[in-house]
């Protein structure tokens, strides 16, 4: 953008430095001049002196200097500070004229060079006469000095040479150019550096010994502007400690001033300029809060100051660029280390100045709505002789008149017609954008997320006013997830609105359709009437019509946004738009429930969708469809009502896929399971919901899951906190938050009907053929098939069981380790109702210690489910084995206790309870199985639990029976 | 005098909003919604102690051109 009347001009934003001019260097012509003046003012570093240079001809015509004023008594300011002021003390007069010669201390024409070398100076003079400009010169010499004190001929030219030229000793400096030339030249600029703070000094004494001249009554305007200049001046000296505390004077008595009308701009200009030298100073030494509150006092001093009524968007414009620079400043502070916070940052003050750009935007809107007829005023009133203002911040056509009366009310009104005209032409919408997006930056980096989406919107807001709508959804589409995400509905519902304009005025059909659907959904705060209106629309768009402009539009854009939507309808095509719900807000609700978590495979699964509509009027969808992680279930879950596309208002109470605003509306399906699905999980991916048919325009809403969007979750919360009673509802209606979805069910096996029995005596023996004898009885109505059994050691147990333990059909051969520890799928055919089967198995078990066995029992049958016939698939599971516990009595008898000796029987005879402090007889009784005589060793180990009595350790010799008594 | 009142739930969305009819309420409701970046902010650097000790008043959020906004914590 180019820099406009509100900008503050460079002079007043640059870092004053000392202005020394160097003359006599050819730098086009003479390499030796050209390698000085580069060593100069190439790569000047932040150590090197603050000086600007340049080149200029010896006979260079300096600014003249105007006769002193011997009295102040007559004298009348026209105003407080002229515009090339700073321009001429930062560019034009400088503070030290450097004349350089080149002259060797043995030159052979000494006097003729030593004379012209004088002339040359005197012409620096003439041109600075009046002036308290220094004047120095330099010899550029081809040799290098002697030491000083060494070279007496030196000493004696040079000081001849002063003489010649009116100068001091200090003023005088040799230049060797030699190979450390940059040294010479840094040596040659400090000293430079010392004569313009001199000079500068001189001249902040100079301005002050005007104030003894000075009266309250009609030099108040000179107040301030000799205050401005010392400040100024002390900056060009970089004395900033007091440049500051004469600004911060200055500031003071400009708003001393006695303000009217028709001088508020002028004090104002001024006011600004000053405040934001001191607000710069302050962050260059390091005291941003002092910054911070300079401004706050200036803006509250200044914020009612508006001035003319007819130009109050000047004084909008002004507001918004005190704000705006003290940004830039506060931004260029932390470049250079300040550190900001969340609550302290640039991004502030972006955003206030965009805020009155805003209201600039606003009252030039109303103030300068002058009619086509109206011609801007010629001659231009705003023109002025030399193309700039005398003064900073008055107005053109009465420069330096400070009379409070306007003498020429009619040459006011071409002025204020003027600067109207003028501001009409100014791109608002461009300056708040930048605004804004400068407040974005700072905002993004002080963490403050929720600030910088609220900037956003009133980005889009105001590029929706520029008409550029891509723009505008492209950033109110970006950010309405947080809002939505964080559930504040009225901003939701502010920017949606916004979205829909623009959308309608683009004729973008998906995002009309979108943002229609949300604002008429329970997350849009709308009012009714205006519900109705969109939910008009909406219907209108479906069945390929136009829809009515949205209200407050500009009238040129409805006009094309009318054709392009004419376009819309006359073109062919995808007419099918599928939007993806969770992400949004739609007005109607969906709940998926499965009746139960688990359906057996021969029952039908069923389960419910609940719909639920928010918007004003009744509506028809024409097709609802549920979609599985097993496709093949979808075609059984599709409800479709043929109507015709004027319909979907109308017969509104009939149908299934009516519904009635605020009824939640409940949808049964069932369908029978796949057998092959058995153990698995049936899931609704999605839920389809059509709104229109494929003969105008149709809109899917689309469910993931089970239902649910972008707000529902935290309506759970909401609803899991609230105190509230729910109203009581008739028995066939059921409240919507009281739903819970279930998206998901498992098919598990039809329930067997069969009995499985084992029998089996214990005790079981190592290495015995032990016979478990399984028993299974059908209990099913119809014949069951391909009976299966499955019987053996338990898998899962110690490997080492497995290999010790083998299961045989054929009790009659001994079998060995190659026999497997489980007999899998073993046929035992087909079982009438009623029927009952036995099956034998032996078990060889070659180690002590307890196992687990199992038997298993499968078979198919046929069943009718919901008239569809299936073949199930049933099984029983039976499982046993148990760990010896001398004390479970109740266990023992199923015990399968392996003895190391084949030969003896052994049981154990205990009473079903004992009491404390009683004893508790225990019979052992042993048997011997065998013909041969045995040596039977008993040991008893009780338990530290027990007190024990009876005999611990027993020898039984040649016995058939033997009974050990104990008591415990 | 207070133009506007808030209450918010502790996920930060609005339980309860009402501003001076003569007002833009819209405003406020981005006012409001904008200082619970200060809040968060507030809220999680004082952690602890916020439970502990009771200190529920987060005091002056900011002050922005025109109004104050001032806010309590509740557990």
């Amino acid at each position: 953008m180019s820099p406009t009347q509100w900008d503050f001009p460079v002079e007043l934003c640059c870092r004053p430095m000392a202005f020394v001019t160097l003359t006599g260097l050819d730098v086009v012509y003479n390499a030796v001049h050209r390698a000085v003046w580069d060593a100069f003012c190439a790569n000047r570093r932040a150590d090197r002196v603050p000086i600007s240079f340049k080149v200029l001809p010896g006979d260079h015509e300096y600014p003249k200097c105007r006769p002193k004023r011997t009295s102040y008594e007559w004298y009348i300011p026209k105003g407080i500070l002229k515009t090339g002021w700073m321009n001429k003390h930062l560019n034009l007069v400088p503070a030290l004229v450097v004349v350089f010669y080149e002259l060797d201390w043995d030159e052979p024409q000494w006097k003729e060079k030593q004379s012209e070398c004088a002339t040359r100076v005197e012409i620096v003079r003439q041109s600075l006469q009046g002036r308290n400009t220094k004047v120095a010169v330099v010899l550029i010499q081809k040799k290098t000095p002697l030491p000083p004190g060494e070279d007496v001929i030196a000493s004696e030219r040079a000081a001849a040479l002063c003489n010649a030229c009116e100068l001091s000793g200090k003023s005088l400096f040799v230049l060797p150019h030699t190979d450390h030339l940059v040294g010479y030249i840094i040596r040659l600029e400090n000293a430079f550096y010392e004569h313009a703070q001199t000079y500068y000094y001189t001249e902040i004494r100079r301005v002050k010994s005007h104030k003894e001249f000075l009266n309250k009554t009609t030099h108040q305007l000179l107040f301030v502007r000799h205050q401005f200049k010392i400040a100024f001046f002390s900056e060009l000296k970089q004395d900033t400690q007091n440049a500051l505390k004469n600004y911060r004077t200055a500031y003071n008595l400009v708003h001393e001033l006695r303000a009217h009308e028709t001088n508020i701009l002028e004090i104002k200009t001024m006011a600004g300029f000053i405040n934001y030298k001191i607000c710069r100073l302050c962050f260059q030494h390091n005291t941003p809060l002092d910054a911070i509150a300079q401004f706050r006092k200036h803006i509250d001093l200044c914020k009612k100051k508006i001035g003319s009524a007819e130009l109050s968007f000047e004084h909008a414009a002004w507001m918004s660029k005190q704000f705006q620079a003290f940004g830039d400043l506060f931004d260029e502070a932390i470049k250079l280390g300040l550190t900001a916070i969340q609550t302290q940052n640039p991004g502030f003050y972006y955003q206030q100045a965009a805020y009155y750009a805003q209201e600039r935007k606003q009252l030039a809107k109303t103030l300068c709505n002058h009619e086509a007829s109206v011609m801007y005023p010629n001659p231009d009133p705003l023109e002025t002789q030399t193309g700039v203002l005398d003064f900073y911040g008055q107005r053109s056509w009465r420069q330096g008149i400070l009379s409070f009366d306007l003498s020429d009310p009619e040459k006011e009104k071409v002025g204020i017609l003027a600067i109207q005209l003028k501001e009409r032409n100014v791109v608002h919408s461009e300056i708040i954008i930048t605004l804004l997006s400068n407040a974005v930056a700072q905002f993004k980096k002080y963490k403050c997320p929720r600030m910088k989406s609220h900037l956003m919107v009133q980005m889009g807001e105001e590029y929706y006013y520029a008409k550029d709508y891509t723009k505008a959804l492209k950033l109110l589409d970006y950010v309405m997830c947080d809002y939505r995400s964080e559930g504040w509905w009225t901003l939701l519902t502010s920017i949606l609105t916004t979205a829909l304009k623009c959308s309608y005025l683009m004729a973008q059909l998906k995002d009309y359709i979108t943002y229609s659907l949300e604002l008429l959904g329970r997350a849009s705060t709308l009012k009714d009437d205006q519900k109705s209106r969109i939910e008009k629309n909406l219907i209108n768009v479906l069945m390929n019509e136009s829809p009515d402009p949205e209200p407050d539009c500009d009238i040129l854009a409805v006009k094309t946004a009318q054709k392009l939507w004419a376009d819309r309808v006359s073109l062919a095509g995808s007419n099918i738009f599928t939007i993806g719900v969770q992400d949004f807000v739609p007005f109607v609700q969906c709940k998926a429930k499965f009746h139960a978590p688990s359906f057996h495979v021969d029952v039908p699964v069923q389960f419910d969708i609940y719909l639920k509509a928010d918007c004003p009027h009744p509506i028809r969808f024409s097709k609802l469809c549920v979609s599985f992680n097993n496709q093949e279930y979808n075609q059984f879950c599709v409800i479709e009502e043929a109507s015709k596309a004027s319909e979907v208002l109308e017969n509104l109470t009939q149908g299934k896929m009516c519904l009635v605003p605020g009824k939640t509306r409940k949808l049964s399906f069932k369908f029978v399971a796949k057998t092959e699905d058995v153990g698995k999980k049936i899931e609704i991916t999605s839920v389809d919901l059509a709104l229109g048919n494929e003969t105008g325009r149709c809109v899917v809403l689309n469910w993931q899951g089970g239902g649910g969007d972008a707000a529902s979750s935290q309506e759970a919360l909401q609803a899991a906190r609230s105190f509230k009673r729910r109203p009581k509802l008739p028995d066939n209606e059921v409240h919507w938050d009281s739903i819970i979805i279930q998206a998901s069910t498992m098919i598990i096996s039809r329930v067997p009907n069969i009995s499985v029995h084992l029998r089996h005596e214990p005790p079981a023996l190592t290495n015995e053929m032990y016979c478990l004898v399984v028993t299974v009885q059908s209990h099913e109505k119809t014949q069951i098939r391909d009976v299966k059994l499955t019987a053996g050691l338990k898998p899962g147990q110690d490997a080492n069981l497995t290999q010790k333990t083998q299961v045989t059909l054929h009790g009659t051969e001994l079998c060995d380790e190659s026999y497997p520890a489980l007999l899998t799928d073993i046929p035992v055919g087909d079982l009438r109702p009623g029927e009952q089967l036995e099956k034998m198995l032996y078990v060889r078990c070659g180690t002590v210690g307890s196992r687990m066995f199992l038997v298993y029992v499968s078979y198919l049958i046929n069943t009718t489910v919901e008239e569809k016939e299936i073949v199930c698939k049933c099984h029983k599971f039976y499982s046993f084995g148990y760990q010896i516990t001398l004390w479970d009595v109740t266990n023992l008898s199923e015990t399968l206790q392996l003895k190391t000796r084949i030969m003896s029987s052994f049981s154990v005879d205990l009473p079903s309870f004992g009491r404390v402090r009683e004893s508790l007889p225990v019979k052992y009784h042993l048997q011997n199985k065998t013909n041969l005589v045995q040596d039977v060793e008993i040991s008893v180990e009780p338990s530290d639990a027990f007190m024990f009595s009876g005999l611990k350790q027993v020898q039984v010799i040649s016995c058939c029976v033997a009974y050990v008594d104990t008591k415990v | 005098m207070a133009v506007c009142v808030a209450v918010i739930a502790k996920e930060n969305y609005p339980l309860y909003i009402r501003s001076a009819p003569t007002e833009n309420e819209l405003k406020f409701h981005y006012m409001v919604h904008t200082s619970l970046d200060v809040v968060d902010e507030k809220i999680s650097a004082m952690g602890k102690a916020l439970v502990d000790q009771r200190e529920l008043y987060l005091g002056l959020l900011y002050p922005t051109e025109d109004y104050k906004l001032t806010f309590w914590a509740r557990h």
